[in-house]
């Protein structure tokens, strides 16, 4: 019984605050000043403020979202750009899509104080915080 | 009198056709993701000045043709300033974030960045002009 409960524990620290969180805050013309990238417990932090000459990118290859989701590189720069697109085409400054049916993002854009934040979870972790 | 006459239209043709003033200035300040708040063009007197400034959603463009000319005739078009940002661009990328350079035979080009206040000021002269501010 014991080892049922701990193996639960297990499972359910293994799913929860397991996205993606991505903070974007004045961006100058060429990237930003400091771009600050935290990984813990699962919950994969990338916070990019003030212009400067960095891109906002994450360092590594890829992201382990949760243990049914890792975003490559290129996956993330291809819901980062969707978002960017999808914010000046359609003028919605907040909204969600699931990305190639393994991902679900949610996106807000703060024109007032120039500030776009977006999360990505897995379909599962999405389903689980009863996000679709 | 009729010489006199043609003597001032001679030398009024020759002041329209050779604009002592043809720069063109473009200035961008804090841009937001989607482009500028405040997007000002003024065209006076051959000088084409576009301003852009503040967070917002509108492109950093001139939206009304002109053109620059010399005793050579048109050495810009409106639309020509594009590939010279981008050269700027570039060159602020690669190397110092302010400078000078030639594009074409026809015009000279200055630049600078401020990282701090993301502010970015371009200026492109014809050669005439350049050499009569003493930038060559």
């Amino acid at each position: 019984m014991k080892q049922l409960i701990l193996l639960g524990l297990v499972f359910s620290s293994f799913y929860s605050n397991a996205e993606i969180i991505v903070t974007k805050k004045d961006r100058g013309i060429f990237g930003y000043k400091e771009v600050t990238e935290v990984q813990a417990e699962g919950r994969h932090t990338l916070t990019c403020l003030h212009p400067g000459r960095q891109a906002c990118r994450p360092q590594i290859p890829s992201m382990v979202v949760d243990g049914t989701l890792t975003l490559t590189a290129t996956e993330f720069n291809t819901i980062d750009a969707t978002i960017e697109r999808t914010v000046q085409d359609n003028e919605k400054e907040m909204g969600s899509f699931i990305f190639d049916n393994k991902a679900f993002v949610t996106y807000s854009y703060n024109p007032y104080q120039n500030t776009l934040i977006y999360t990505i979870y897995s379909i599962t972790e999405a389903k689980n915080k009863n996000l679709i | 009198m009729i010489m006199t006459k043609f003597i001032i239209l001679a030398v009024a043709i020759i002041g329209i056709n050779f604009s002592g003033f043809c720069w063109t200035k473009i200035e961008k300040k804090d841009g937001g993701f989607f482009g500028y708040k405040l997007v000002t063009e003024t065209h006076v007197g051959g000088n084409n000045a576009l301003a852009c400034n503040g967070p917002g959603k509108l492109k950093c463009v001139f939206k009304y043709g002109y053109s620059v000319e010399d005793e050579g005739g048109i050495i810009l078009r409106f639309d020509d300033y594009t590939p010279i940002e981008k050269d700027c661009l570039s060159r602020i990328t690669r190397e110092n974030t302010s400078g000078s350079f030639y594009y074409s035979t026809n015009l000279f080009v200055k630049y600078s960045y401020d990282i701090d206040t993301d502010n970015l000021t371009m200026e492109i002269y014809s050669i005439y002009e350049a050499k009569k501010f003493g930038f060559i």
